[in-house]
């Protein structure tokens, strides 16, 4: 057997020692599973380690031994987010109220990496129904972020993010309502990546709020990134809303990139603005991309400030919605009361994290009679105004470079009693979902905090359906950091 | 701006149940977070369309022939309280 790095491995890399036979499919999950054994009690990323994945990898080393070509993903370990549905096994969303609950089938997009050969070693702690920015809020303990444990790995996706970052997989999958894979990614110095809105079916993703959802591949680089989203995205008739993937080809004048620095972004109010820290690797990222012949333009848009208020209405409404199901009728969590209302409010408040509590009660008031057309009404007005910003800054600029977050990565409990301290830790990110465009989130360089050292990652967004353009622009920064 | 009284109606809209002295702490947190999202009523939003999805696709598909399902029992599996194949509930018809 040959000795593995897993530090170095990526999935090119991964898949050609697979098929050169080099290393096993067996061999490789088991590589994997000793370092969760070894890791995982302190970092606490994975909710679950599924106890036939062995197995499975058994079946594609039958298959590569055949001389059967590979598949894109053949005999891939992954971690995968626990609201997203994996047949007959929990999915809890790291939530009580589902604490029990089995999928009954599989969502389109694990569908799609078994049939691209990808194995599935556990699924990943995550803020309760992904409502967070620090996987504090799962009703199963905290995630820790790998660089110092006293610090969040960021969320909801934190269990996933740090699985890649910690050598507990190779490649992840997440989901993104305002930024649960982005920042995340940011915090634990992976690659992240939310899809345009409708490029990946949510047939099997535990709805947040379905007009801003979408589930996207977590990764150790842009081109392993890039594979996963080739396998996942396309139309699936179970989620109407998903679309036939038809990449816009870059219309680029010449090689070179217009690459927008959005003013808005850099001059955010609330909290103490961006951490000069933080600041300096953006800048670095800007000037590199301009040594190379990039074009660097400063360009507006102008409704940016509106954004987090916008989503923070929008999201809870949906979300008011989208968990009234959970009832103790059909699913999960029951509690006893003496007719089937009572039943309904004793199960909700004992199956129902604080967060996501708060989240429902302030979205039944943005949508109830009298507050309607204050909140929701013009929040959505305000949405639309976001995307025409997007619209007329893509016919100036290819692409557009922003932080990710304000801030590297913060203490476990230092936001956790504010609320909207938490949400204003989603500035930066909450757009890409409101206006439904593409956005790459990648890690490109460290800070000093107290002796650690800490990633901190800058985010690259393009046009609806011009992944492309994030995975050209992305590749050129991963390889001059 | 919120009371803890409408916290309590909301509440009750909402169907959670809170735990004695919750509307209090929740009445603070919505306080906080309802300020900050007053921004919005800056923006002028006159003669603007609502947007509630972001990539325009017609949501409706064509007619497809109904198929017989009789798999009902992993959709009833995870049920709390079941009987003979169907979910069981109290009452609700006074």
């Amino acid at each position: 057997m040959t000795i593995i790095n897993l530090g170095d491995l990526t999935i090119e890399s991964a898949r050609s020692l697979l098929h050169e036979g080099k290393i096993s499919a067996r061999e490789l999950t088991s590589i994997y599973q000793e370092e969760i054994n070894t890791k995982n009690p302190e970092l606490n990323a994975y909710l679950e380690v599924f106890d036939d994945t062995f197995a499975e990898a058994k079946e594609i080393d039958e298959r590569l031994r055949s001389g059967e070509a590979p598949r894109a993903l053949e005999g891939i370990p992954f971690a995968i987010k626990d609201n997203i549905l994996i047949k007959d096994r929990i999915c809890s969303a790291a939530s009580r109220i589902l604490e029990n609950y089995q999928a009954s089938y599989d969502a389109f997009v694990i569908k799609k990496l078994r049939e691209a050969g990808a194995l599935f070693l556990g699924r990943t702690n995550m803020d309760e129904f992904a409502m967070g920015s620090s996987t504090e809020n799962s009703a199963f303990g905290a995630t820790k972020n790998p660089y110092d444990p006293s610090r969040v790995p960021g969320g909801s996706s934190g269990g996933s993010a740090v699985s890649v970052a910690s050598n507990l997989a190779l490649a992840a999958l997440g989901s993104d309502t305002g930024g649960s894979i982005r920042q995340p990614a940011g915090f634990c110095g992976v690659v992240g990546l939310k899809p345009t809105y409708g490029a990946v079916s949510r047939s099997g993703l535990i709805a947040m709020a379905s007009s801003l959802d979408q589930i996207g591949p977590i990764a150790k680089t842009v081109r392993d990134a890039e594979l996963i989203f080739d396998v996942i995205k396309g139309k699936d008739l179970l989620d109407s809303t998903s679309v036939q993937y038809q990449p816009q080809i870059p219309n680029l004048k010449s090689k070179k990139l217009r690459v927008g620095v959005p003013k808005e972004y850099f001059s955010v109010k609330g909290g103490e603005g961006i951490d000069k820290d933080v600041l300096g690797v953006i800048n670095k990222a800007i000037e590199t991309l301009r040594g190379l012949g990039h074009e660097i333009k400063e360009v507006s848009l102008p409704h940016t400030p509106y954004a987090l208020s916008c989503y923070y209405i929008i999201a809870p409404a949906e979300i008011s919605a989208n968990l009234a199901r959970y009832d103790g009728v059909r699913y999960g969590l029951y509690k006893e009361g003496k007719n089937v209302i009572e039943e309904y409010f004793k199960t909700r408040a004992a199956g129902l994290g604080e967060e996501v509590r708060r989240r429902i009660i302030l979205g039944t008031y943005v949508l109830s009679a009298g507050y309607y057309e204050a909140y929701y009404g013009r929040a959505s007005k305000v949405r639309s105004l976001i995307k025409k910003d997007f619209e007329n800054v893509f016919r100036e600029v290819d692409l557009l470079i922003t932080p990710i977050s304000p801030k590297p990565a913060f203490k476990i409990g230092e936001k956790i009693d504010d609320p909207l301290s938490m949400y204003l830790e989603d500035i930066f990110l909450v757009t890409a979902n409101l206006a439904g465009v593409p956005a790459l989130s990648l890690p490109f360089g460290q800070v000093d905090r107290g002796g650690v050292s800490l990633p901190v990652g800058i985010q690259l967004i393009a046009s609806w359906f011009s992944e492309s353009i994030l995975f050209e622009a992305g590749k050129i920064l991963e390889s001059h950091r | 701006m919120i009371s803890p009284k409408e916290v309590q109606k909301i509440a009750q809209l909402a169907r959670i149940e809170l735990a004695p002295g919750e509307e209090e702490k929740l009445s603070k947190d919505l306080e906080s977070i309802l300020r900050y999202m007053d921004s919005i009523a800056e923006v002028a939003v006159e003669d603007i369309e609502e947007s509630m999805h972001t990539v325009q696709v017609n949501v409706f598909r064509s007619d497809r022939k109904v198929e017989k399902f009789d798999d009902a029992a992993p959709l009833v599996a995870p049920a709390p309280r079941k009987e003979k194949g169907f979910i069981k509930v109290k009452k609700i018809i006074g």
